[in-house]
């Protein structure tokens, strides 16, 4: 029988420290137990987890199959132009962007993002080659999403070499929001020969310019903080 | 009195209305279970309680079923597979998946001296819960060999159901006109480092229960309100070392209701009261607890305001609207309500079974009776009260690592001079 010096209870025989403040036990005259005698089991249950891999097989075949149905259909029965291929295009980015990684343990962030890149290319290319007209839309898309790719490159590149505060992603984020709008609208101008465009990526990256002043200014000061805790509390 | 059997061809039972909203709260890594459990004086033999388990089965036709999704409610069917009985784990109150374990809602663990069972709240109480074990023990006891009379929580395994057993009591109670408002605070929550997913501390403390009978009833109040009243000291005392700003300080306290409404049943029959503390009005001291806990409980605790309370959770289950949508709205809703509120309206959870009413014949053959309610989610430590043989037992159930509430609460018995034995599943 042992008694804890900390707490002054009663330990249970098998006991090797107290459950309550974890002061060890030492007591020479306590015979070792078997593991039966203890009052609680060792085995711990801890239930199995589905295998992502089932589940990305599973929802890669649901989308395989109505995309094989309409490609059926457009071949044999509803003859009118490539439009399945506008549905297999889609389903393929969908599945490299969402479904690919589950596939892999643990897929490594840059081969991700050239999958990721060269399935959004190849959706845009397809979609313009089956169905556009003026080469400068494909032009601008095509520029637009290697800005995006490039941008996303640059914050893995920074995110992985050390551990980032969520509130420094944020505005990393924010700023390459600014950088590629701005330019993003110049490009499209230059190719379009429309200086609409230059205004909408102009106003955009002002907007996504001065939300990131406010984050910065808001993480700074502690009472605008506590000002807008208390202001629009819910 | 109806007789009823589930072995009778489409034998079927709606959940009764507590446990309505248990199938709703169930998630990958929690369920609203309980588990009792008896500790004998001698190593249990699982063939032998096997055999005890399926002759006691066809008595309790409520517990010999699965639950099945129909389009507005869940309901509960005869099950045709034969329970198990599986050595005992680490961590009870494990989470209940339908389709698992034959597809019955309760487990039968076996583990040394001690036969325990996990029970899915949707099919009872620990009333009930404490009922089936007990007969299942005394029935593993005749087995061996031992004369185990029948009577107190004990039932004869020769008789089938009747119908007062398997009815829902709260709807045969709902009856009051008067309307319950709800009106609950968010409360303090004592703050800790979370265990991982799927895992429990659990704490026993043993107590001699005349010992404690006495202290309680020289305050003038009941061992239930002085428990509650030890839990609640412990708690303002830990969130005064935790927070400057102060929080109202509710345990949750589940009433039998069966001797009130005189009710057999064998299926939930119970309803949580709440006693809290304001600590903003100042430091209470221990006396003063007592008389917070005494005056409030039973100014709850009376059959009129009992009846309120079941009549208004009555009504959610009447309302037309309610009773149109279908299952996975309802479950929808049940889920995202129990995420928002459930717990938020209370720091901590104290159930005591009171004492387990066994024939003296047993008595020798058993040591201990352990109650342990379901780990909370955000409630830190819930704890469950039971007594045999003047042993009166409170088990902690924490999800936190830190085990500074237990520590607390037991200690504060070791100073007023009891005895206190500790067991626990730590490492």
């Amino acid at each position: 029988m042992s008694y804890c010096v900390n707490c002054g209870v009663e330990l249970d025989s098998s006991a090797k420290k107290c459950a309550l403040c974890s002061t060890p036990v030492i007591n020479p005259n306590i015979v070792s137990v078997e593991s039966d005698s203890t009052p609680f089991s060792e085995t711990l249950q801890i239930p199995k987890s589905v295998k992502k891999r089932f589940i990305a097989f599973v929802i890669s075949v649901t989308m395989l199959i109505p995309n094989i149905v309409m490609f059926f259909l457009n071949v044999f029965f509803i003859r009118s132009g490539f439009w399945s291929v506008y549905v297999l295009a889609a389903s393929l980015l969908i599945w490299v962007l969402f479904v690919f990684p589950a596939f892999t343990k643990k897929t490594h962030p840059y081969l991700l993002w050239g999958f990721d890149t060269l399935a959004a290319a190849g959706f845009f290319y397809t979609v313009f080659r089956l169905h556009g007209t003026q080469i400068w839309i494909l032009k601008s898309i095509l520029c637009v999403t290697a800005l995006v790719s490039l941008s996303v490159l640059l914050l893995i590149i920074w995110s992985r070499r050390k551990n980032r505060h969520w509130t420094a992603v944020t505005v990393l984020v924010l700023l390459e929001s600014t950088v590629v709008s701005f330019l993003s609208g110049l490009l499209v101008t230059l190719f379009s020969q429309n200086h609409s465009f230059l205004v909408v990526g102009i106003v955009i990256a002002c907007c996504t310019f001065v939300l990131m002043c406010f984050f910065i200014y808001c993480n700074k000061s502690r009472n605008v903080r506590a000002w807008l805790n208390k202001a629009f509390f819910i | 009195m109806k007789i009823y059997s589930n072995e009778k061809k489409g034998f079927w039972l709606k959940l009764d209305n507590a446990a309505k909203i248990f199938p709703g709260q169930n998630s990958k890594t929690w369920s609203n279970s309980f588990r009792v459990c008896y500790e004998l004086t001698e190593k249990v033999d699982p063939i032998i309680l096997k055999q005890a388990l399926t002759s006691i089965m066809p008595r309790f036709s409520c517990y010999d079923v699965q639950i099945r999704h129909g389009f507005f409610w869940f309901y509960l069917e005869k099950n045709e597979n034969t329970p198990d009985v599986l050595p005992d784990i680490k961590n009870p109150c494990h989470r209940i998946k339908f389709n698992e374990n034959g597809r019955f809602l309760f487990k039968v663990y076996y583990h040394g001296n001690r036969i325990a069972i996990d029970v899915y709240h949707v099919l009872t109480d620990g009333h009930g819960g404490a009922l089936f074990l007990s007969t299942l023990v005394a029935q593993y006891l005749r087995l061996k060999g031992a004369k185990i009379p029948t009577g107190g929580f004990v039932l004869p395994i020769d008789t089938e159901n009747t119908s007062a057993e398997l009815e829902d009591s709260f709807v045969k109670n709902a009856t009051s006109k008067a309307k319950y408002k709800r009106a609950d605070k968010f409360v303090y929550h004592a703050k800790g480092t979370k265990m991982p997913s799927h895992t429990v501390n659990i704490t026993s403390g043993i107590i001699p229960f005349d010992k404690l009978h006495e202290l309680s009833k020289s305050k003038g109040v009941t061992v239930t309100e002085f428990l509650a009243a030890v839990m609640l000291q412990v708690l303002c005392k830990k969130q005064l070392r935790e927070v400057k700003k102060q929080k109202e300080v509710s345990i949750q306290i589940p009433i039998d209701l069966r001797r009130t409404y005189n009710s057999e049943t064998l299926r939930n029959f119970t309803i949580c009261l709440r006693v809290k503390v304001d600590p903003n009005r100042g430091e209470y001291s221990f006396d003063e607890l007592l008389e917070q806990v005494k005056y409030q409980l039973r100014l709850q605790k009376n059959e009129k305001e009992l009846n309120m309370m079941i009549t208004a959770n009555m009504g959610i289950e009447r309302n037309l609207f309610v009773r149109a949508l279908p299952l996975f709205i309802k479950n929808l809703g049940v889920g995202i309500s129990f995420a928002v509120t459930a717990e938020q309206t209370t720091s901590s959870l104290i159930t005591n079974l009171g004492a387990v009413d066994i024939p003296e014949e047993m008595r020798k053959y058993i040591d201990k009776f352990i109650f342990m309610p379901a780990p909370g989610k955000v409630n830190a430590a819930r704890c469950g009260v039971a007594t045999v043989n003047n042993n009166l037992c409170i088990t902690f159930a924490n999800v936190y690592k830190e085990s500074d509430v237990e520590r607390d609460f037991f200690t504060a018995f070791v100073k007023m001079g009891l005895h206190v034995k500790i067991e626990s599943n730590r490492e």
